[in-house]
């Protein structure tokens, strides 16, 4: 801030402090090394298929790069919520145990600035390294074994990875506002993320068989989870079969059909994580900061 | 800047911190919160930062802080008794506080400078590996770097050596002559030479208010919670 007066505060407007707050953010993000970690575990996923996938015949009707792609986003739906429950889970609970809070709340930002800083940057550095490997995966693919470069599903693809991003964003950050201590924070977390993948579709069989649940519960319970619904609305686009949505989202596929799968299962993991956001920011702005 | 506390009152779970505390600093005064361990020292001070939902009133110039914390913490300077574990580097933590204070970094460093703490030198290092003492100059440099109306501040040379001590003693002389002060110590000399008035709070209550040259002053800290 070159000419200003040295030891004299000027007014500061709402996004410069959000920026100030996003940069510290991302360099706690930087420096342990969680985007690297997303990045890494992203691509090795796509190496392993791309090894496996493009070198063998059609399986379940998929070829090519499209099979590619379809077996890595079918590993990221079941990968995805436990990386941002870890992601962002212990943010708020690691600030306020460490003096953090206090040091900053010390400031003049608001609680919502502060908040909004930690969510653009946690949701980002999850995000963004999918953001580069999905379209890059399909370009290598085209370049380096003359494949065509399934657009559609890759644009699906994105979309639905990111409303699934969010909603365990938002779960993950209201375990942390919510939660004050370390070891129960990830307990917390580890149960939704089992739930949330036990209740897939073979889990929820299982569930229909051994407590002899009537079918519309199971239905209920697969449309409550964001990670079914996100899986539903991924395969249903692709390859609609028995074999690859399961009994469950095979049904589910017959009674609603491709177009609103999908667009439940991108609107229903949105809303979960909206719920959980606007969850944690109103206890984050109604509690004790420390 | 005026504080206004009536009735404050908090718990937390089973710990009754404050038990109906009612307290008026005029706007200029000086006063220090001196009590045993668990007496509620620290957590009145949160509350007149607006860290925690209270029972009660809070006013800082008729406003109540928890509402308005942006408003009032440009106005206000806070140096906590536990230094943060911070990963961040001293660097970004100076740059961030300089960014949503709207204060040049001179500014900070400058101040840092007067207590003997080389701030470019420690840019890259983590505010967590740094020792006790230099935390506490960081926490002191960034409270001061700018003029404030009210300075709340906790043990703030708990753990500095006699040098830094006169450093902070010059320094606050200088930079906040004018600001209200709440000051929260077990220390006599830090006391003495920087209030007016002493309030002693036990079991979350105020127990004495009193000017800072009351006999009865020394006998509490140098016989009952020095040591």
């Amino acid at each position: 801030m070159p000419g200003m007066a040295v030891g004299v505060m000027t007014a500061v407007a709402i996004p410069t402090r959000v920026a100030a707050l996003a940069r510290l953010e991302l360099g706690d993000v930087l420096r342990s090394r969680w985007l690297i970690f997303c990045g890494a575990l992203y691509a090795a996923l796509a190496a392993l298929f791309i090894g496996i996938g493009l070198h063998e015949s059609a399986v379940m009707g998929f070829t090519g790069m499209a099979r590619v792609l379809l077996s890595l986003t079918h590993a990221l739906v079941v990968l995805l919520p436990l990386l941002a429950l870890t992601g962002t889970g212990l943010v708020v609970a690691r600030a306020r145990g460490d003096g953090t809070l206090e040091l900053l709340f010390s400031q003049p930002i608001t609680r919502d600035e502060y908040f909004s800083a930690v969510t653009l940057v946690r949701f980002g550095a999850l995000f963004a390294p999918l953001l580069v490997l999905m379209p890059g995966l399909a370009v290598f693919g085209a370049l380096a074994f003359h494949q065509a470069v399934p657009w559609g599903f890759l644009a699906r693809a994105i979309v639905v990875s990111a409303a699934l991003l969010w909603s365990f964003t938002g779960l993950g950050l209201a375990v942390s506002v919510r939660v004050r201590e370390l070891d129960r924070v990830m307990m917390y977390l580890l149960v939704i993320w089992v739930l949330s993948v036990a209740l897939l579709d073979l889990g929820l069989v299982g569930l229909m068989l051994q407590w002899q649940l009537p079918a519309p519960v199971v239905f209920t319970l697969a449309g409550l989870n964001p990670v079914e619904t996100a899986r539903l609305a991924l395969l249903s686009g692709a390859e609609p079969s028995l074999g690859t949505l399961g009994p469950v989202g095979f049904f589910l596929h017959r009674t609603l059909g491709a177009t609103w799968l999908f667009v439940a299962g991108v609107t229903w993991p949105l809303a979960v994580g909206t719920f959980g956001w606007l969850a944690a920011r109103r206890r984050l702005r109604a509690g004790d900061l420390i | 800047m005026r504080i206004e506390l009536n009735d404050l009152t908090k718990r937390f779970g089973a710990v009754q911190a404050l038990a109906g505390v009612t307290l008026d600093v005029a706007s200029g005064e000086r006063v220090a919160l001196v009590g045993p361990n668990g007496s509620g020292k620290s957590t009145l001070l949160r509350a007149v930062m607006g860290m925690l939902r209270c029972e009660g009133t809070v006013r800082l110039d008729g406003r109540d802080p928890f509402e308005h914390l942006t408003r009032l913490a440009s106005h206000v300077a806070y140096v906590p008794q536990i230094a943060p574990r911070l990963g961040a580097t001293v660097g970004e933590v100076a740059r961030a506080v300089a960014a949503v204070r709207g204060l040049d970094l001179r500014a900070i460093r400058d101040t840092a400078h007067e207590i003997r703490l080389d701030l470019d030198a420690l840019q890259r290092r983590p505010v967590r590996a740094l020792s006790g003492g230099m935390k506490q100059k960081l926490l002191i440099a960034l409270a001061l770097a700018a003029p404030v109306s009210l300075l709340i501040m906790d043990e703030p040379t708990a753990s500095l050596d006699g040098d830094a001590r006169e450093a902070f003693f010059r320094l606050f002389a200088e930079r906040a002559a004018g600001a209200t002060l709440l000051l929260s110590s077990h220390r006599l000399d830090e006391v003495r030479r920087l209030v007016h008035r002493v309030v002693v709070l036990e079991g979350g209550r105020t127990i004495r208010d009193t000017p800072v040259d009351a006999p009865e002053v020394t006998e509490c800290l140098e016989w009952r919670w020095a040591s």
